[in-house]
Formats: C-alpha cells, structure tokens, sequence
C-alpha cells in the first residue's frame, strides 16, 4: 500500500503518533513510501526487528536504498499475505515429522506468489529477501530459482538464465570428462 | 543476519516503459554469493556439478559451497562421485546417503575420516549395492555428535570407542540386517540411552554375536520415543523402559520372547496408541498356566489406556493366541469403547472356530462397517455355502458389510437389503480404467486388490497416489513367483522385505 508523502496539515499529527502506530513506513530507493504492520515486519524480518527495536526507524519512511518498489512492494505484500496466510496442516504437522531436509516446501500461496513474477523481479526480490534478512522469503525464492534449474541441460539453464556459453568446444569436452559421473547419460 | 551489500543493478534504459522481459536481463552470478549458495544447496549434487557447464565464471562455483548433500543410489557410481566431491569441495557435507558397491566399500573408511575432520554429517544412510556384501563400519561415525538420522544395512558395527558420549540430536535410528559383536545388546542400549532426542527406533533382522554364556536382558530407555518397530527371529532380550511418548509399535518376534514374561514384556509398550503385533507363535511364560501343553496368557498387568488401533497378526485355529487376544481385550478399555468397525480375516479356511467368531462379530459388533475375508491360498472349501450363511446371520450394525474375495472375485455382499452385489475385477482392469474412484475405496479395499497384484506391480502402484503410497507395504503375501520372478533373486527380496512394513503371512 503506497501513501502520499508530505500531506502539510497532517505531518504534525502523524509525528506524534507513530510511536504508538502498529505499522512502520518503508522508503524505496525511487522515493516511494510503503506502509506494513509493525509486527510482521519484526516477525518476518530480521533486519527490520533490529531496526524497530534499536529505534531506528523513521517517521516519514525509512530509508532502503538498496530496494527499489517493485521489489519493496512486493516485500510489503508478502508480509501482509503471511500475516493473513493460515499454516497449512502440512507445517503443523512438522513437529513430528522426521524430514532431516534444512527446508521447507513452500506453501502454496507462497509458489504463486514467486510464480507470477518475471525473472528480473524475482531477482530483485530474492536481493531485497537476503538484505533484509527475512529467512522465509529468501526460502521461497531460492526455491523458485532452484526449481527453474532442476533436472535441465546445460542449454536449457543457459537460455532461461540468459548465460553466455564462453567455453571453447574443447574445454567442455575436457569438463565432462572431469565431471562423467554427473553427464554421463547427457 | 546482517545488511549485505548489494549489487548494483545494471542501468536499464527505460524500466518504466518496457515491461519486464521474459529472460534475465542481469545474471544470476551477480546475486550475492550467499544467495547463490542457498540456490544451489537445494539442487541435486548432480545439478549442482552440472552448472560447472554453463560457463567459465561457474566452472568451479559449486566447488566453493558451504554444505552439500551426497545422495547417491543403487547401481550409481558411487567411487568417482564421492571421491571427485570429497577432493573438490571442502564444504561440509550435511547428507551422506550413499549405496555402496565392493570397490567403493574399499574406500569407505577413507571417506568416513575426511567426513570425520568436516565435523561428521547429520543425515547418515549407507548400504550395500547388490549383490551385498557387508559393509565395515570405521568407529569414527560415533563421534558425529550432528547426527540427526542414522540407517544402516547389512553393515558391521563396530563396538563403541571409549569416549563415546551420545547423539545429542539424533531422533531417528534404523538398523537393518546389521552385525553386532558379542554384548551387542549393551551397545544398542547405551546408543539409545545417550540419544534423549530419539523418536524413531527400528531394529529388523539383527544378528548379535553369540557368546554362548549368558542371555542378556537389556531396556530400551527413550524419553521422547513416539516410533518403535522390531522385527527379529531371535530374542535378544529386548525390554521396553519407560516410554511415555509412544505412539506406535510394530512387533514381529517369530520366537516370541519364548523364556520370559510375554506380558511384563508387553507392559513396557503401555503408552502406545497403535499397536501392530505379530502372534504367530504363542507366548510363553513359566508363570502362565497351560492347555494342552501350550502356556495362556492370561492377563496383562496394566491397562492400554491410549490403544485406539490395535493390529493382531495370528492363527486362529489354536487357543493360545486367542486367549491372548482376548486378554488384550480386557486390558484395552477404550479399544472396546471403540467398537470394532472393520474386522479383516486372511487365510481363511472356512473352519467352524473361524465361522463362529465371523457371527460373533456379526451379532455383537454394532458399529461393524466391513468384515473382510479372504481364503487362504490353498483353501479348498467353497465360499458359497459359508457366505451364504454369513450373509443371512443376525448382525447388529445396519450397515455392515461383507467383503469376500477369492483370487479372481472381489464380491462385496451389502447385508442390510439382502441385495447381493458382485463386481467381477480384475486388478489391472481396475488400475488403468478406474484411478478416479479407486482411490476412495479405503485402505482395506485397496489392500484387497493389492493383494491380489504380482508383487511388483503392487509396489509399482504407489505411485498412483497419495493413497496408494504406502498400501503395499503392509501385505500379508509376499509372492515372489510372479511375472516379475527375472527380477526377483535374493537381493530384491531383501529390499522388499526392508521397505514391506507388515508382517508377512506367506511368502512364496
């Protein structure tokens, strides 16, 4: 949710009151403010819980100039879409489950979530993910970017990820050689 | 987890009015290391290798990982693999699964010390590639303190070093056809009681060093046990002590603790809410009395608060196991209080004890759903006259039904309107054309038309479905004569016999 910056009147109120509002606004790099429940943000945010905790958030939008919007809405409405989001059985269940797999499937909301992003915004997001320390975003998006890798050929991965082939004929031949037990049926 | 610095996108000429395009504009190098790292951590070791393909810049990049997983399976070359992984990557390895043939055995020992100096590994699998030979366990895997998950096949063990001090996180151990030395029993028992973490026991098909002295009675203490299964034709002395978590037990003795208190042993399994047992043989106890030579147990000295499923595997043609059961009964209030919903009878013959409690049941269990039944291979009586019979008894519950299957019909007999229903199938028939519906038939119908498939295409339809996953692993008849006998030598029937979880009624 994005709101108008500066609104004359209103600036002096808001100042009073945001130390006591349940939400914190967030700056992007292009100068858009986005606003997002306090709790999730310390919650899903590791970065961010530092930052309302040491008090080092500012009233008129805290400043995230390694993000641009796109990437920070799209932070702002996975937060608000987890706040809403009921745990599946699946996790509730994993208490007793003895998967020793480090992580999580993502829940389905989650995969249409990342599904229905370009790859540049998927990008940006799985950056904004990392910087702002938020675990299970980073998960769900290195799943995204890991599933558009499994099981594909070189070539394959090398058109989706748009990644110039600079070996030499050779070289390649030399690499599967090195490497015959991971190409071997190639 | 600190701010990273990021990388700088590259300037795009016009974001605002091209619309994003399909393909990455910006590579995926260019992503923080870390972030790549968490990308490639979740593809395959094979996948991960591969992107050494792509291009210069990801010639080594999976050489610099932090962790690895190394999985590899039967038939696979688990030689090079695991000695190229090993060399190129110092990561730490986080999964070891690996099946071994006889030349990478030889290396294993090397393999579990480099594993060793990287801190150990969590998730330890390893097995022999077939045909199996035992493997040799070097100690040192009991200094892997990170240990979450240890299961072992047909592998030696070696005794505990000295300084052995416990898994402090393992919460799943399985041993199967492993070797023990002499006193094994002690070994077992110290790895379980210095595991408090330790949800899932199973112990099949041990062997133990003989020492021809002593028989060694041990306890199998695990606070936070909610899994057990022991399958074994050998006692070992297995006592259960204090297990308040239990959630389930798989018993299968074949010689079922045949010295000692059948009953004390049982009492141990007090918490369970499930419990599948294998009575084959009747327990015996000096203390019980006896009829025809054979001892009764009697009573049980507590009570099965929790049992909700209790699974009995027995004959029903000797008075023994019978009386057992029913002594289960009286101890299992709130498996009474249950009432019996569906009650399934394999290997049926037809014989007049057989029928009686057929009718028993017909008459008194007033929540009876199914009463399954089918003959035993070699039954030579016909079903119609007893069904017949069955079918026209006095029965409590109104919507009682009667299944009976023989080896070409599935007959489902509907009590309440008389009305006789047959449905000729055949297994493949129902496979192919009808997945839609099958499916909703319930576990104990699919067990039936699972039990009626050649052994391998019953464990080939667990892929169908969620439902059918796990269905034939709980069959009673093993028939390894089937179509896929070219397959079937003495290795695949050791597989099977691994992930078949029930016990086995007949095996051909």
């Amino acid at each position: 949710m994005e709101v108008d910056k500066g609104k004359g009147e209103a600036e002096e109120t808001r100042k009073v009151a945001e130390a006591d509002r349940d939400t914190v606004t967030l700056k992007s790099s292009d100068g858009k403010l986005f606003e997002v429940s306090k709790e999730a943000a310390a919650r899903l945010s590791t970065v961010l819980a530092g930052m309302i905790a040491g008090g080092s958030i500012d009233d008129n939008g805290t400043d995230l100039k390694q993000i641009g919007s796109e990437a920070l809405e799209n932070v702002v409405d996975y937060c608000n879409k987890h706040a809403n989001s009921i745990p599946s059985a699946a996790l509730i269940s994993s208490s007793i489950s003895f998967n020793t797999a480090p992580f999580k499937e993502p829940e389905e909301w989650e995969r249409k979530f990342v599904d229905r992003l370009s790859h540049d915004a998927l990008f940006d997001l799985v950056e904004a993910a990392n910087f702002l320390g938020m675990e299970r975003l980073l998960d769900v998006t290195c799943h995204k970017i890991s599933e558009m890798m499994k099981g594909k050929s070189p070539d394959q991965i090398r058109e989706v990820f748009n990644i110039k082939n600079d070996y030499t004929k050779e070289e390649l031949e030399e690499i599967r050689q090195e490497l015959a037990w991971a190409f071997y049926d190639d | 987890m600190a701010p990273h610095r990021l990388r700088k996108k590259p300037p795009s000429p016009d974001a605002t009015a091209t619309p994003a395009p399909a393909v990455a504009s910006y590579p995926l190098l260019s992503l923080p290391p870390e972030v790549v790292n968490e990308i490639l951590t979740r593809l395959s070791l094979r996948d991960a290798v591969r992107t050494s393909a792509l291009s210069r810049a990801w010639r080594r990049r999976w050489e610099s990982l932090p962790s690895l997983d190394i999985d590899i399976g039967y038939g696979k070359q688990a030689l090079w693999t695991v000695d190229c992984v090993l060399s190129r990557c110092s990561g730490r390895v986080r999964r070891f699964h690996t099946c071994l043939d006889e030349l990478s055995a030889r290396r294993l020992d090397d393999w579990l010390l480099v594993l060793s100096r990287r801190g150990g590994v969590e998730d330890l699998d390893l097995r022999p590639d077939q045909p199996y030979k035992f493997l040799s366990l070097h100690s040192t895997i009991f200094s892997w303190r990170r240990l979450i998950s240890i299961d072992l096949f047909a592998c030696h063990i070696p005794p505990l070093p000295q300084d052995f001090v416990g898994f402090p996180d393992l919460k799943v151990l399985s041993l199967g056809k492993v070797k023990l030395q002499r006193n094994g029993e002690y070994q077992l028992q110290e790895i379980i009681e210095t595991s408090p973490l330790l949800e899932k026991l199973t112990l099949s098909e041990l062997y133990i060093g003989e020492d021809g002295d002593d028989f060694i009675e041990w306890e199998i203490k695990a606070p936070n046990l909610r899994y057990i299964t022991i399958c074994s034709n050998i006692d070992y002395g297995w006592n259960f002590a204090e297990l308040p978590c239990l959630h389930s037990a798989v018993i299968d003795l074949w010689e079922y603790v045949g010295h000692r208190d059948f009953a004390k042993f049982l009492a141990g399994l007090v918490q369970a809410r499930k419990l599948n047992l294998c009575m084959y043989y009747a327990p015996a106890n000096a203390a019980l009395p006896k009829v025809n030579g054979i001892k009764i147990l009697e009573t049980l000295p507590c009570t099965f608060q929790n049992l909700k499923l209790l699974k009995l595997f027995m004959h029903f043609c000797e008075l023994a196991p019978i009386f057992s059961l029913f002594c289960f009964l009286k101890s299992a209030p709130n498996l009474v209080k249950l009432k019996i919903k569906i009650l399934k009878m394999t290997g049926i013959n037809w014989l007049p004890n057989e029928m009686s409690f057929m009718k028993l049941m017909l008459s008194k269990a007033r929540l009876l759903h199914t009463l399954s039944i089918s003959h035993a291979y070699d039954c030579s009586v016909s079903h119609v006259g007893p069904l017949h019979e069955l079918v026209t008894y006095g029965r409590a519950s109104a919507q009682a039904q009667i299944l009976f299957q023989d080896c070409v019909l599935l007959v489902i007999y509907t009590i309440p309107s008389r009305k006789i229903k047959v449905t000729t199938t055949r297994p493949d028939d129902t496979i192919e054309q009808n997945t839609m519906g099958i499916s909703d038939l319930g576990p104990e119908l699919l067990d039936l038309i699972l039990a009626r498939l050649p052994l391998r295409d019953a464990a080939r339809a667990s892929v169908l479905s969620v439902a059918w996953c796990r269905s034939w692993r709980h069959l009673s008849d093993l028939n390894f004569t089937s179509p896929c006998a070219a397959v079937c030598d003495r290795e695949a029937i050791d597989g099977v016999l691994l992930h078949h979880a029930g016990p086995v009624r007949s095996v051909r």
